[in-house]
């Protein structure tokens, strides 16, 4: 259980259905849309306009990572052996990250390691950091 | 170099690196000027001032302008304040944000009735309806 590091998986792409790869890749979304779809809240509220692009948001199996650089190693274990999926996602215009957000007065700071950086890399997966202290 | 170039002797003091201030570049053109006498103080003044408002105005500015979904959307409801501030917990701001696809850099605000308020690429307020439908348990903030 990691402590005050929250992490989940974004995909987008124009036009491709990115929840639909979100369950290929064997995981849940907990929110998704498509391109061209009417704007809704997840509880079903209608809102004004149409989404421009797909998304999808997803949980990551990270119960085990106790901190940032493990919790980023098991999703980068888990995405690994789907790269070739993820880069034809990504090369036809998708873009996936790995959006962490950090709390507050419990997060106490990271290393990453040039292994985990260049393994997001080939991944072609980027890595947003949300820390308003 | 002679102190004379930097008013006070002192150029740190009086350093301008963004060419924001216009004092701060009178000041320096003054200075450059005093090497040329009384006269040439004023008018080295005159013309630091005029270059440190062009350069601040014409190039610095655009370029330290924020992106259009980082900067408060000037149409949002009235008493919208950054969700980082309404104390909710990170998990829930996490999950707000994954659930309207905000990103580090996008402004994310709550309306006074709840509702989670962001830009779009134009800088226009977007409502994405309230708070409670994104987070897992009652937030406390809809109304």
């Amino acid at each position: 259980m990691m402590s005050g590091v929250f992490i989940s998986m974004r995909l987008s792409h124009p036009f491709a259905d990115a929840g639909r790869l979100c369950r290929n890749l064997g995981f849940e979304p907990k929110r998704e849309w498509l391109a061209g779809q009417p704007k809704q809240t997840p509880k079903g509220m209608v809102l004004e306009g149409v989404y421009s692009s797909s998304y999808c948001a997803c949980e990551l199996p990270l119960d085990q990572a106790t901190d940032l650089e493990e919790g980023l190693q098991l999703a980068i274990e888990v995405l690994k052996p789907r790269t070739d999926v993820l880069n034809r996602f990504t090369q036809d215009g998708g873009r996936i990250s790995i959006f962490v957000s950090l709390e507050k007065g419990v997060f106490g700071g990271a290393q990453l390691t040039p292994h985990i950086l260049a393994q997001l890399a080939a991944l072609h997966v980027f890595l947003e950091i949300d820390r308003n202290f | 170099m002679e102190s004379v170039w930097y008013v006070g002797g002192n150029a740190i003091s009086l350093s301008d690196p963004d060419g924001l201030d216009p004092i701060a570049s009178a000041a320096g053109g003054a200075a450059m000027g005093s090497a040329f006498g009384p006269v040439g103080t004023v008018v080295g003044g005159v013309v630091g001032a005029g270059a440190g408002a062009a350069i601040g105005w014409h190039v610095i500015g655009p370029m330290l302008a924020k992106p259009g979904n980082e900067s408060r959307p000037t149409d949002a409801p009235s008493g919208t304040i950054p969700i980082d501030q309404v104390g909710l917990g990170r998990g829930d701001v996490h999950d707000i944000k994954d659930g309207v696809q905000n990103g580090t850099r996008d402004r994310t605000g709550i309306a006074p009735n709840g509702d989670v308020i962001t830009n779009d690429p134009r800088g226009r307020a977007v409502n994405n309806g309230p708070a409670d439908s994104f987070a897992r348990r009652p937030t406390g903030l809809c109304k």
